[in-house]
Formats: C-alpha cells, structure tokens, sequence
C-alpha cells in the first residue's frame, strides 16, 4: 500500500481558525446513564421475546467485494448455523461471538488510531475488551437524575392518555396483588421509594421481571407493568413499560385494548423502534 | 472476562456517539442505536475478521444512519429537529466554538452523505484512511475523492464565512 494518510485538515497551517475549533472541540456527544440504561433494557427485551425475524431492512455489510452465490449461500449456512444459538443465549450470546471474535483479532495489536487517540477511543471495541475492570460493575443509575431530560423521558410527558387504558384494564384483571388505589399517596411498591439515585435501577429491575413474566404469565406481566406505572409515572422508561403492556394484552387475548393501546403509542412515539415490531405482533 | 454490561456500556457509547457526529438527531438516538445493535446481531454470522470490530461497527452505524435518515426524509413532516439546529450541541458550552461547529455540522449535511460520511471518520473519528475505506465498503482511492471533495466543500463554506461574517 503506497498510500499515507494525508494530514487531518485540523493540523494543516494557515487553516482559518475557527474550522479549526470546530473540528478540534468535538461537543461531548456520550449518552446519559438513562439513556444507556433505556438501550440496555430494550435491548434485553428484545432478546428475550425474539423468536421471529428481526424487522429490520436488509443492510448490505461493508465488504468492498461483491456477494458472489457462493458467498450468499454461505452466508445463509452460517446463519441458519447460527441463528438458533444466538437467538437462544439472545444479547448475551451476540456479546460472546463479538467478545470471541475481538480476543481473535486482538493477537495482531488493535488498530494503530486506537493508540493515537487513547482519549477519544476509551469507547471502541479495543476498550470493550481490555478495560474490564474499570466499568465491569452493574449498570450505574447514579448520574441518571443530574442528568438533563433525554428523548427517553421527555417523551412519556407528553402521553399521559396513552396507555390509561392499559391501566386500568391491568387493575381491572390482575389474578392477584392488585396495586392499591392510586389514591393513597403512599408509593405501592416501598422499595422503590428508595433515594431517586436508586429509581432507575428499580424501574429497570421491575420491568425486566414484567418482560421475564410476558411469556409464560401475561397477567403478571400487566400488573408487574401497573406497579411501575404507579411508582414511576413519569419513568425514564415508560415507553419500555407501554411496550410490555401492549405485548402481555395481546398475549391475554384482549386485542381490541391492546389495539387501542397500540395506536396511542404509535401517536406518542412515532419514531419508536417498538412501532415495528409491535405492529407484527398486533395483527 | 468482560461482562455484558461492561461489553454494552463501552458498545453503547462507542455506537451513540458515532451515530451523533453523523448528524442524527439527539431525539432520535436511543432507537437508531438500539437498531444498530440489532442489525450488529443479526450480522455477526457474516463478520468476516477481515476489519477490525470497531471498524465493522462503524459500517453497520453509518448505514443505520443512512436508513434512517432516508426516513426522515420520506417523513419530513415529522422531523422535529435537522443536525445543526443545536440539538447535539446543546450539552456543550464554549458558545462560540459551538456556533463554529454548528456551522461545520450544516455543511456535512449539505454534502452527499458518502462524502460526509468519509470525513466524519477521517476528520472527527480519526480513522485512519484504510479503515474508513474498509468501513465503508469501498475501494481506497474513493475514500480520498470523497474526502478530498468534502474538504473542499467544507473549506470553501468556512471561506465564505471568513469574508460575510454573519452579523
């Protein structure tokens, strides 16, 4: 390979100066602990109700070669080889083969850039795999409150009908451990009315017993999903929880609700990843 | 052995921020990135180690990106937010470096995304030549028009700048 890179416009002389800012202070553009600890949780409920095709378009993957038949074929061999055991171990599968593969990569050293930058690519794959230590703890919910409101909590503001519906059916049906009336200032679940530091975590916790519960008992689902609505109305992950409720009334039958309950979500977020997969699931 | 939740929080980042320097809308965030680590999942079968996985993942962010924004674009009417209107500048203070990179951000989205997309990870990513090429799928010497016609554009705009400096 003949080529050197050229030099980062940033470096080049007599560049005008305030290009030169703006490429060289790039805007802090991390997610907030919430908004990992949203992605984290619908991708855990994905997982784990995925058996179906993933309704995602077709992405050609980056390969500077064409798909030749054979390549296609073989493709298709390895993930029909695949998909099974991925879908079986879910997200913790898919962290495995990537863990696997990068270990694999690593023999050769990462990537040069990822020594020239360390401060800027702490986040890449080669950080994923040798910084174990530093963020191997459980998801830390302390920042989530300092934090300035995200799309994830701005949202749940502006649908206070959305899924009333869902409520009411949840406290109508609940077999058992009807969550008391909403009337009584008193938080019905005491231990999520903990320090707000711990709020995200036990939203989070609760709405993953709810998910865990969708399959093989719905209607605890609903009401797993009814206790979060009364503890965290105005939850960082209230779109998660409409999510599970549409999925456990379908599950209990009650289509026209968890129809209804649909098109509200549908208003309130309509850039949703869920609508998609929802969609498939109501008709 | 890395856990999962130290994998997902260094991916996580890592996708987020990549999928903002290519101009997607702070708003929009949490269900592009969720919709790269699906497609990162359905792909894996065809991860060839050929690249490394970041820069595989760079591949599968650009063209989420590019579905995505093509999307928008059939659903203009939904659009609450273009890149360069201070949405993912807006946790960032130095305001007059702000206003630079805004303008910067305008730019990149004036530009055909291919080329943008090239100097997003040349420029601001800092990938080398090699591996922006490789992200996205394309021969070497492309990468270099892409980015060299990029610069231009952006160095032309930032000239007009210089000499009608806004009011």
């Amino acid at each position: 390979m003949s080529y050197s890179d050229p030099k980062r416009l940033r470096a080049e002389d007599g560049l005008y100066e305030p290009l030169r800012e703006a490429l060289r202070e790039l805007p802090n553009s991390d997610p907030t602990a919430a908004q990992l600890e949203s992605l984290r949780l619908r991708l855990g409920a994905r997982a784990a109700a995925r058996n179906e095709e993933l309704p995602i378009q077709e992405l050609p993957l980056s390969s500077p070669r064409r798909h030749t038949p054979a390549r296609k074929l073989r493709r298709t061999i390895a993930a029909l080889v695949l998909f099974p055991v991925a879908a079986t171990a879910a997200v913790g599968g898919f962290v495995e083969l990537v863990q696997r593969a990068t270990t694999q990569r690593s023999l050769p050293p990462t990537p040069r850039a990822a020594e020239l930058r360390p401060n800027q690519r702490q986040h890449g794959v080669a950080g994923a795999a040798e910084s174990t230590a530093s963020v191997a703890s459980p998801p830390s919910p302390i920042a989530a409150d300092d934090e300035p409101p995200s799309a994830a909590e701005v949202a749940p503001a502006s649908q206070p009908n959305a899924l009333r519906t869902a409520t009411s059916v949840a406290t109508d049906e609940l077999p058992e451990k009807p969550p008391p009336p909403a009337v009584s200032g008193a938080p019905p679940v005491a231990a999520f009315d903990t320090a707000p530091s711990t709020s995200l975590a036990a939203e989070t916790a609760l709405l993953q017993r709810a998910n865990a519960a969708l399959k093989a008992d719905p209607a605890t689902a609903l009401a797993l999903v009814a206790q979060h609505r009364q503890a965290f109305p105005e939850g960082k992950l209230a779109q998660e929880r409409e999510v599970i409720a549409i999925k456990a009334l379908q599950a209990l039958g009650e289509t026209q609700r968890a129809r209804a309950s649909f098109a509200s979500f549908k208003r309130s977020y309509p850039h949703s990843a869920h609508v998609l997969e929802l969609r498939q699931i109501i008709h | 052995m890395p856990t999962f939740e130290t994998f997902f929080e260094t991916q996580a980042r890592f996708v987020w921020r990549v999928l903002a320097r290519l101009g997607i809308p702070e708003a929009d965030l949490p269900d592009v990135s969720q919709e790269v680590f699906l497609a990162a999942h359905r792909l894996l079968p065809t991860f060839e180690q050929r690249c490394s996985v970041t820069t595989w993942l760079y591949g599968i962010c650009i063209r989420v990106a590019s579905t995505h924004r093509r999307n928008l674009w059939r659903r203009r009417e939904q659009v609450t937010a273009e890149p360069g209107e201070g949405s993912s500048s807006s946790a960032w203070h130095g305001a007059e470096v702000a206003v630079q990179r805004e303008r910067l951000e305008r730019v990149l989205y004036t530009l055909p995304e291919e080329q943008a997309n090239v100097f997003v990870l040349y420029e601001l990513e800092e990938l080398s030549m090699s591996e922006v090429a490789a992200a996205l799928g394309t021969p070497l010497q492309t990468a270099y028009s892409r980015l060299y016609a990029a610069r231009k554009a952006v160095l032309m705009a930032f000239d007009e700048r210089k000499r009608n400096p806004d009011p």
